[in-house]
């Protein structure tokens, strides 16, 4: 189950309840995360780690993690995101809709299978599941 | 000698005249005529030196030409009569006409003058018409012709009056000028004799005219009638004549031989009048015919509308016998018009008693009364009417009109319209709320997830966390087990779980679906969704839906329809599952007994436009307060914690708004329900 290398995934979420079972699910698997609840410190982590896949929650307190996605693609290019959100029928930004560094798939919350969150994180960082078990 | 001669001379004279005599008698031998004669004012007077007036001085002509000697006999009129039937006298002037007379006498053709009866009456009596004399004491002298005359006048007019006999003309006067009658009868010709001292006018009302003739003996053999005639008519003819004259002297321009002169005015006035009269009625005649076809044609168009009016009229008048029946009631009763005119209503219409009981008060109040959504029930359906009686307002009409409308369309598209009105509010609701229970409930959900993983799952991490804390994953598991730990984190996922499907579902009515719609056979369809329901795991749990018999009733032919064929098949399933939880409820099932068998009959028809899509049980039935609730968010009859209460609001939420068909439901309490869904062929975009 665990991916055959470790990485660096980036969690942003307001929801300290959400951010953390995210990052705890996550890290179970070996993934090396790094949580943020607001756009400044997930920026701060984007300089800091090596990041290669960030998990962004849109509706965030003062702010748009859609605006947070559109700037990062700019200045970190290689990130690959994920959109997770409680908003049901959210239109994405055309401009990430048809990005090759956005997912296809958006999380709604609650996430019914988490495995799929996984699964997702996986195939973005372009590591393949461990044979070991 | 001068005596002798004298004498002599006288002898002669004597000789003479008796040698003449013969010839001087013969000369002397004029004709006599014996004239009877009684007294009639201005015609024959009596004096004491003989006799004077019209009549004489007509005679007295005819005398002269005629050779003739008149010898006067002054009788009365009766006497006058009785000397010439015995040949006593030749002729009696005057005399009057009348058929018995005729028998016995013969009489002059020309009239020796025209007169009448007339009514005298009181100066300034109100008696101006012949109706006037009713219950009047009229007097009349004796043996008078005015009598039998008048007499018979008012009786064809129907009225009655007191006959008095008096002797004489000077009494009826006397009489009437005192008051003691009211009015006289006398011919007019008596106006002349009236003292200037009594109080006597003529009267407008003149009646009866007649001639005054000569009478003579019957075969006239003397040929007096005939003289008098000849000479008469010659005189007639000339307004110069001594006849003409002889009028003018005696009656003065009363009288010149006619009618009197405000006869002749009245009666040019009459004609004249008469003339307007005629002209007046053709323009009138005319004008009716006009008004007749325009009334005609009114009516014609009223008819035309009354009967082309989608509600049944009916009139009634104030015994509610029925006086308008239009083609809608005849459609709805299937009683032709003709045969409701005249009948009562209540016996036309005795479904209605209850309403007609509101007639007599609503005709007898003037105010309206109406029965809005009155229910009737017909075979397999109910259908809603409103029920108005208004009361005729019209002065001199009494009676009301009965109108029926049926409402059952309007009433269900107004209760389509709260519905989705309704829905509409709950999805502007529930898309505000997802977002805020979505995250807390992602907060649950996805910690106990983890929960779960760190506690059963045999990974690296835990393996690892175990060994730091001098124990291993196995005893953890155990321990887990032993409490029931992972059961109460599974319970506490899956509430979290439902708790978010039932968040998803009420956003079906915040989102026009966008998903892409297609063709297909509903009854294909059908077919895959009851294998679906047989599958069902939810449904094996409680029940084998095999069990129940599936009755299938396809129309063949039926066209395909557009629609997105998972949103309808969730809505068929959704049917089915409800229909076979009620038929499977053991409650039911022990009322029912062993014998009974629970039945889906499943019917898909064409229905022009759209396709009807029939799902019938034979469960317990909807009691009728619920079945208007059914459709309503949150509401279910299921035991608490089984049903979400959203599932047939969401079926009805993408049957109207996501494809603009309809659903409804019929149910009768023990019998079953039955669903009918209806889409559009065409798939609802417009």
């Amino acid at each position: 189950m665990t991916p055959r290398r470790s990485f660096n995934v980036l969690v942003l979420d307001d929801e300290s309840a959400i951010r953390d079972s995210i990052s705890y699910f996550l890290e179970d698997f070996g993934i090396k995360v790094h949580s943020a609840e607001n756009i400044g410190k997930a920026r701060r982590i984007l300089e800091t780690f090596p990041i290669e896949v960030a998990i962004v929650d849109l509706r965030l307190i003062g702010s748009s993690g859609e605006d947070f996605i559109l700037s990062s693609l700019e200045t970190h290019p290689s990130v690959k995101y994920i959109i997770h959100t409680g908003l049901n029928d959210y239109q994405l930004h055309e401009f990430l809709a048809v990005h090759p560094n956005v997912s296809n798939t958006i999380f709604q919350k609650p996430l019914q299978e988490m495995d799929e969150l996984y699964l997702e994180v996986l195939r973005l960082a372009d590591v393949d599941r461990s044979s070991e078990e | 000698m001068d005596c002798m001669s004298k004498k002599a001379l006288l002898s002669a004279c004597i000789a003479l005249l008796w040698i003449f005599s013969p010839c001087l008698l013969a000369a002397q031998e004029k004709t006599t005529v014996r004239i009877a004669c009684f007294e009639k004012v201005r015609v024959i007077e009596f004096n004491p030196d003989g006799v004077q007036g019209f009549a004489v001085d007509i005679l007295k002509r005819i005398a002269e030409e005629e050779d003739w000697t008149l010898e006067w006999k002054k009788v009365t009129f009766p006497v006058s009569m009785e000397l010439l039937a015995e040949g006593k006298v030749d002729l009696v002037v005057p005399l009057g006409y009348t058929a018995e007379r005729d028998d016995t006498f013969d009489f002059s053709e020309q009239a020796l003058l025209t007169t009448w009866g007339r009514v005298f009456t009181r100066e300034k009596s109100d008696i101006i018409s012949l109706l006037d004399l009713r219950d009047k004491r009229v007097g009349y002298v004796r043996n008078s012709l005015f009598y039998p005359v008048m007499y018979n006048l008012i009786q064809q007019f129907g009225i009655e009056c007191e006959f008095i006999s008096v002797p004489s003309y000077d009494s009826l006067f006397s009489a009437v000028s005192r008051g003691q009658l009211d009015a006289g009868l006398a011919d007019r010709l008596q106006a002349y004799s009236i003292p200037g001292n009594l109080k006597i006018s003529e009267n407008q009302i003149v009646f009866y005219p007649f001639d005054l003739l000569v009478a003579g003996a019957e075969g006239d053999p003397g040929g007096f009638l005939a003289a008098f005639d000849r000479i008469i008519s010659e005189q007639k003819k000339n307004t110069g004549s001594y006849y003409y004259r002889s009028q003018k002297k005696w009656f003065g321009q009363l009288d010149a031989g006619g009618l009197p002169r405000w006869v002749s005015i009245a009666g040019i006035l009459i004609l004249v009048g008469g003339i307007l009269i005629v002209l007046w009625t053709l323009s009138l005649r005319r004008q009716v015919a006009a008004r007749t076809s325009e009334i005609e044609h009114l009516r014609n168009l009223m008819a035309n509308i009354i009967n082309s009016m989608p509600s049944i009229l009916i009139g009634v008048d104030r015994d509610s016998r029925v006086i308008q029946w239009n083609q809608q009631a005849e459609q709805f009763t299937g009683i032709k018009a003709d045969l409701a005119e005249g009948r009562k209503l209540q016996d036309l219409l005795p479904d209605y008693a209850q309403e007609l009981r509101k007639l007599d008060e609503t005709i007898r109040t003037r105010t309206p009364f109406s029965h809005h959504k009155r229910i009737r029930r017909e075979a397999n359906s109910v259908r809603y009417e409103d029920v108005t009686i208004y009361p005729l307002v019209a002065n001199g009409v009494d009676g009301a009109v009965i109108r029926i409308d049926d409402v059952t369309d309007k009433t269900r598209l107004e209760e389509m319209m709260i519905q989705s009105e309704k829905m509409v509010s709950v999805g502007g609701l529930a898309a505000g709320m997802a977002h805020e229970i979505n995250n807390p409930l992602a907060g649950i959900i996805q910690n106990a997830v983890v929960v779960k993983n760190r506690l059963t799952t045999d990974i690296e991490a835990n393996r690892k966390a175990a060994n730091q804390v001098g124990t291993d994953l196995d005893a953890i598991h155990g321990f887990v087990a032993e409490r029931n730990i992972d059961e109460m984190l599974h319970n506490v996922i899956e509430s979290g779980k439902r708790a978010s499907r039932i968040v998803q579902n009420m956003l079906s009515f915040a989102r026009k679906s966008s998903f892409q719609k297609s063709e297909v056979d509903i009854r294909e369809l059908l077919d895959r969704t009851v294998e679906l329901a047989k599958s069902d795991y939810n449904l094996k749990k409680e029940y084998d839906f095999r069990n129940i018999r599936i009755e299938k009733e396809y129309q063949p032919g039926v066209p395909s329809v557009i629609c997105e064929i998972t949103k309808v098949q969730q809505v068929l399933l959704n049917i089915l599952r409800n229909g076979a939880e009620s038929m499977c409820d053991r409650e039911f099932r022990e009322r029912r007994g062993r014998d009974f068998t629970p039945q889906l009959t499943l019917r898909v028809l064409d229905a022009g436009e759209m396709v009807q899509i029939e799902i019938e049980d034979n469960g317990p039935g909807i009691p009728a307060d619920e079945q208007s609730h059914i459709f309503e968010p949150f509401y279910t009859t299921k035991e608490v914690g089984k049903g979400t209460g959203l599932g047939l609001s969401v079926s009805y939420f993408i049957i109207t708004e996501d494809h603009g068909g309809s659903m409804e439901v019929a149910s009768e309490e023990g019998q079953g329900t039955c669903f009918t869904v209806r889409l559009p062929i065409s798939g609802g975009d417009q």
